[in-house]
């Protein structure tokens, strides 16, 4: 009985499996890691283009409301030469309705009030805002009330020297945007 | 031809998965391609605005100090982008009231431009002037604003928003400064949590402050 006995037949050489595995192997852990990379990059970029977005309607918004401003109330601008508020900004708009920008850090969310006077002078603060329509109806509109989710962050910077631009800077899934404004009555 | 040997095929291997994987790897750079091109695309679209829009800011502050000068008013904002600006000061207001519409063209050396236009309107107001603008139009088409009809662009005044604003003045001033500062108190319990330690401290004060010095 032969064992051991050794083959003739032709087949594949050992250097030949040995050669083919490793350049097999350094493929695949080069394609394994340009899929990685590609879906990495294009998660991140899609993430970014995302949370930019958000943050520029978000920021646009709240811009509208700070077009429409007469007096900034919070921060004060009375007293530094540079004010800084990470939670809210006051000012009364053109139709004297008191606003309210608010950061709710508990929901992430950031909040607009209106706190409207009548002719009896009453005061009553209201989720929106309150606005004249085209045929100069004064009316609640509450769509207004949430600016804007997932907000990490907020930050309204006021430079009294020239500019005189306030600053809001917002951070949405770890992306800040910064936006600002001429404030033109205050 | 490739011909199937039972030795030596170690090259013919690594052949057939370069041409599977190659033409794997090439989509996967051009779909990468086409998320960073979106990108920028939003990028530069957003940079643009905020060009366009700094030009309208610039002329709203000149406005503010009286300043009606037609322009063209031009700036760089970056090395790449710049805006020219104009004012035409031919709108019609009502009495007591100048409407303005300004047009900003913002330019990026890529060859992309964006045009702006803001209506704005205009009330004396001591050495000074109060301005409020009320529409933003952005057409992304590339437009020689040097020849544009602002009349014929824009004629969506809101003619009753200047009564509105005078009618809240007078209700404003009606409110006797006393009656004013105890409503405010009355709402410390209704506003937001957070702002509530600042609201008696610092808001109260501010408003009383400008009720009492200025116009409201």
């Amino acid at each position: 009985m032969r064992l051991f006995a050794i083959s003739h037949r032709k087949a594949f050489t050992v250097v030949e499996v040995i050669v083919a595995t490793v350049i097999a192997t350094s493929l695949v852990g080069i394609i394994y890691n340009l899929v990685f990379w590609s879906f990495g990059t294009n998660r991140i970029n899609e993430e970014y283009t995302e949370s930019i977005l958000e943050a520029r309607k978000i920021l646009i918004k709240i811009q509208k409301e700070l077009r429409e401003s007469r007096d900034l109330i919070f921060p004060s601008t009375i007293t530094m030469n540079e004010i800084t508020s990470t939670q809210a900004i006051v000012f009364k708009d053109r139709n004297g309705v008191l606003k309210i920008i608010n950061y709710d850090k508990k929901n992430s969310q950031l909040k607009l009030y209106s706190i409207p006077i009548d002719d009896s002078g009453k005061m009553v603060i209201s989720n929106g805002s309150f606005e004249y329509d085209l045929r100069g109806n004064f009316k609640h509109n509450e769509s207004k009330y949430i600016l804007g989710n997932n907000i990490e962050k907020v930050q309204f910077t006021y430079r009294k020297k020239h500019p005189r631009v306030l600053q809001f800077r917002i951070q949405i899934d770890k992306y800040n945007l910064v936006n600002s404004l001429r404030l033109l009555n205050v | 031809m490739f011909r199937f040997r039972k030795e030596g095929n170690a090259l013919i291997i690594v052949l057939v998965l370069t041409v599977i994987i190659v033409p794997i790897g090439l989509i996967m750079m051009q779909r990468m391609r086409t998320v960073n091109h979106e990108t920028r695309k939003i990028y530069n679209s957003f940079v643009l605005e905020h060009t366009a829009r700094s030009g309208i800011e610039l002329i709203i502050n000149k406005l503010r100090f009286k300043n009606f000068s037609t322009g063209p008013h031009e700036a760089s904002i970056s090395e790449s982008t710049r805006y020219i600006a104009y004012v035409d000061t031919t709108g019609i207001g009502l009495v007591g009231q100048k409407i303005c519409h300004v047009f900003s063209r913002a330019e990026s050396d890529e060859g992309n431009s964006l045009l702006m236009i803001a209506t704005v309107e205009v009330y004396p107001r001591g050495d000074k002037s109060l301005v409020i603008p009320h529409s933003f139009y952005i057409i992304e088409k590339d437009l020689f604003i040097e020849t544009f009809s602002a009349r014929q662009a824009i004629l969506n005044f809101k003619s009753l928003q200047n009564d509105a604003f005078v009618q809240q003045l007078r209700r404003e001033a009606r409110v006797e400064v006393k009656d004013y500062q105890q409503n405010l108190r009355d709402l410390e319990s209704t506003v937001p949590l957070e702002l509530q330690t600042y609201w008696s401290t610092t808001v109260i004060p501010e408003i009383i402050t400008r009720k009492i010095t200025s116009r409201n």
